[in-house]
């Protein structure tokens, strides 16, 4: 499985030149090494039009207790669960690549697929 | 090289930011927010126990009533779950050894008012809470006054 996060070639800097590619500077150290702070990501948001998420990708979602903050984070699992009114729906479980971040990294709970803004496709600067 | 070079030049101009932090930054908690909801549902559970039972009682009123209290014990139990998971860190626990207690014991209570008509779990509730909440602002170094609002 694809753990890192391929650079940026001339596609996906032409995909960003025609707004197809999302530009996001991370912050935080919770996705080394895969990604470190100052990293850029290329988010596609797109991705999740046709298809769900699936475990470790690496996505940019709104966090759900504060929907003005955008999270960067690896899928853990994708759970196909039902609301409380008996309708279908998915939910995943985001996870930092960087363990050692402490026992508080994992604690924002199941994320809705609405709040998911796209998938990492490739970094201009890890 | 020449291709890194443009990347660079396009990396520069990422303006939005994403946050890989370990978690939410706000660092805002307060075991008032949990309290708020716990009383909400006593408030319910007592209400729905002098609607008398539940033939008698107006069918609308009566489902309204018992979607209130399960609602806000549910929203209890969730309140009082980010602040025990997120707030709460290892060293709390050096102070606090029966803090995991404290919280499952509340967690609990919060089941059995949603479950039941249970006005003593309502208050046993309220009282886990004030429990938390003393814990809580000691942690902080803080005397914050517990009330409530009714």
């Amino acid at each position: 499985m694809e753990r890192d996060v391929p650079r940026s070639g001339w596609r996906e800097m032409a995909l960003w030149l025609v707004g197809r590619r999302r530009l996001f500077r991370v912050t935080g150290d919770s996705m080394t090494p895969t990604l470190s702070p100052g990293a850029v990501v290329m988010l596609d948001q797109r991705a999740y039009r046709s298809r769900s998420p699936r475990a470790d990708e690496i996505v940019v979602a709104r966090h759900p207790r504060h929907t003005v903050l955008q999270i960067v984070k690896r899928v853990a699992a994708v759970i196909e669960s039902r609301t409380e009114s008996g309708a279908p729906g998915t939910v995943l479980i985001l996870a930092s690549d960087n363990v050692a971040a402490g026992a508080d990294s994992r604690t924002f709970g199941p994320v809705a697929l609405d709040l998911v803004l796209g998938k990492v496709v490739s970094c201009l600067r890890r | 090289m020449f291709q890194e070079a443009i990347a660079q030049l396009i990396a520069k101009t990422a303006v939005e930011t994403v946050s890989a932090h370990c978690d939410g930054p706000c660092g805002v908690y307060d075991p008032a927010s949990a309290r708020i909801a716990a009383e909400a549902a006593l408030s319910m559970t007592k209400k729905i126990i002098d609607l008398g039972p539940a033939d008698s009682a107006d069918h609308n009123t009566y489902g309204r009533f018992v979607a209130i209290k399960e609602q806000q014990a549910h929203l209890a139990k969730e309140e009082l779950l980010i602040l025990w998971t997120d707030y709460f860190k290892p060293e709390h626990l050096d102070e606090y050894p029966d803090l995991h207690e404290k919280f499952w014991n509340a967690a609990k209570l919060c089941s059995a008012v949603k479950q039941g008509v249970d006005v003593d779990a309502a208050n046993d509730l309220m009282a886990a809470i004030e429990d938390i909440h003393n814990v809580y602002w000691a942690t902080k170094g803080r005397d914050v006054a517990y009330y409530v609002a009714t």
